[in-house]
């Protein structure tokens, strides 16, 4: 089985932006997509804050396999990860 | 929306993050609050609206919920009135709030319809029609396509809602006028949301529930970091319900350290007043017992 690993930012300025939000959105969403496509897992992780917003980018900053997310929200996350699941890339083709 | 990350709670902490940036990083010496002037365009940035209409608009709004957020009240629309006014004499941390604590934004209001009654889609003209036979005013009658109802005429009753086989009658209101409890909510001649302020409790419940981000309440954020900054002695009190504002990753310990961290003195969980209080009223039974 495939793992899809979502790393979510939980510095300051992301997790006011909605950060944690998305960590519990995304996790209640992968649940769901468990039953459709079982072919893969997802692990959501928070971590620590990876200093992007200093460099004035905005967050919240969400890693799907290692591809950066700026300014995430939910749907964007379920979208990098729906392209990151092999058995999604197979029924779309 | 409560529980759900929205563009609202991103809007109103974007606000409160101007205002808080700014109530540390100023020269406390100085009282030039022309920062806020840049604020709705660091907030609202570039050219295409990404909320509502036109950009313009929504600076417009976020100039208000700015006003709010220092505690200051809004500006009328129909007068010029500057941005910062106010601004200097209530910079202190001895300003508090005047009421009116919970303020709809008139121009961010939508005028959603108030209580309605109305046909939807679902609606299949079927040959039973139970709507128009249970109708007391007989505002309901079966269209060309559906059945109507004669908004002039209708009571409000629902009995419509209940018959309809296809639930196809919907019942609905104003999210803010719906939410609260104090029936505190009335049009303006514009058709606009309007707080009857001798009826609202400032309960909140209107902020949280307008999906147009209409309604927003005053903070006193800028007047309590201005009182750490300048060496006073600040007490947080706070609602029990703090446990659950966070989330699960941050336990009570941390949050309380982290106000620590901001300068608070001390921590108290505002049930520890009541719980004196109820000691106080205990001994004071008890007292009046022996005594008579």
């Amino acid at each position: 089985m495939d793992k899809i690993i979502v790393e979510v930012c939980a510095g300051t300025h992301c997790t006011m932006m909605g950060a944690m939000n998305i960590m519990d959105a995304v996790a209640s969403l992968s649940e769901i997509r468990k039953d459709m496509e079982p072919c893969c897992e997802v692990e959501v992780r928070p971590i620590k804050c990876m200093d992007l917003c200093k460099n004035g980018s905005q967050g919240p900053f969400v890693t799907v396999n290692g591809a950066l997310v700026e300014r995430a929200e939910s749907d964007a996350v379920m979208a990098a990860i729906m392209q990151h699941c092999s058995g999604h890339r197979k029924a779309g083709e | 929306m409560r529980g759900i990350f929205t563009p609202i709670t991103k809007i109103r902490r974007q606000v409160f993050t101007e205002v808080a940036r700014y109530a540390y990083e100023r020269d406390l010496t100085q009282s030039d609050f022309n920062y806020f002037y840049e604020s709705s365009y660091r907030i609202i940035p570039g050219e295409v609206a990404q909320y509502r209409d036109s950009v313009f608009k929504e600076r417009a709004i976020i100039r208000e919920r700015l006003r709010l957020a220092m505690g200051l009240p809004m500006r009328p629309t129909d007068t010029h009135l500057s941005l910062t006014q106010g601004m200097a004499e209530s910079a202190t941390p001895n300003k508090h709030l005047d009421k009116p604590l919970v303020n709809v934004i008139p121009f961010a209001c939508e005028a959603c319809p108030t209580d309605t009654i109305k046909v939807s889609d679902n609606c299949r003209k079927c040959l039973a029609h139970p709507c128009t036979a249970v109708c007391p005013v007989k505002a309901v009658s079966i269209g060309k396509h559906a059945a109507v109802i004669d908004q002039d005429t209708c009571i409000k009753c629902g009995r419509c809602v209940q018959a309809c086989p296809y639930h196809a009658i919907e019942r609905f209101g104003r999210p803010c006028a719906e939410a609260c409890g104090a029936d505190a909510i009335f049009s303006d001649a514009l058709g606009r949301a309007e707080i009857d302020q001798d009826k609202c409790v400032a309960c909140g419940l209107c902020i949280v529930s307008c999906p147009f981000a209409a309604i927003a309440d005053k903070s006193e954020i800028f007047q309590l970091i201005t009182a750490i900054r300048t060496g006073r002695t600040v007490y947080a009190i706070i609602a029990p319900s703090f446990v659950g504002q966070f989330g699960p990753l941050a336990t009570p310990g941390k949050i309380i350290s982290g106000l620590k961290m901001l300068g608070m003195a001390r921590v108290v969980e505002v049930g520890w007043g009541a719980d004196f209080g109820s000691m106080h009223e205990a001994d004071e039974f008890l007292a009046q017992r022996k005594l008579s």
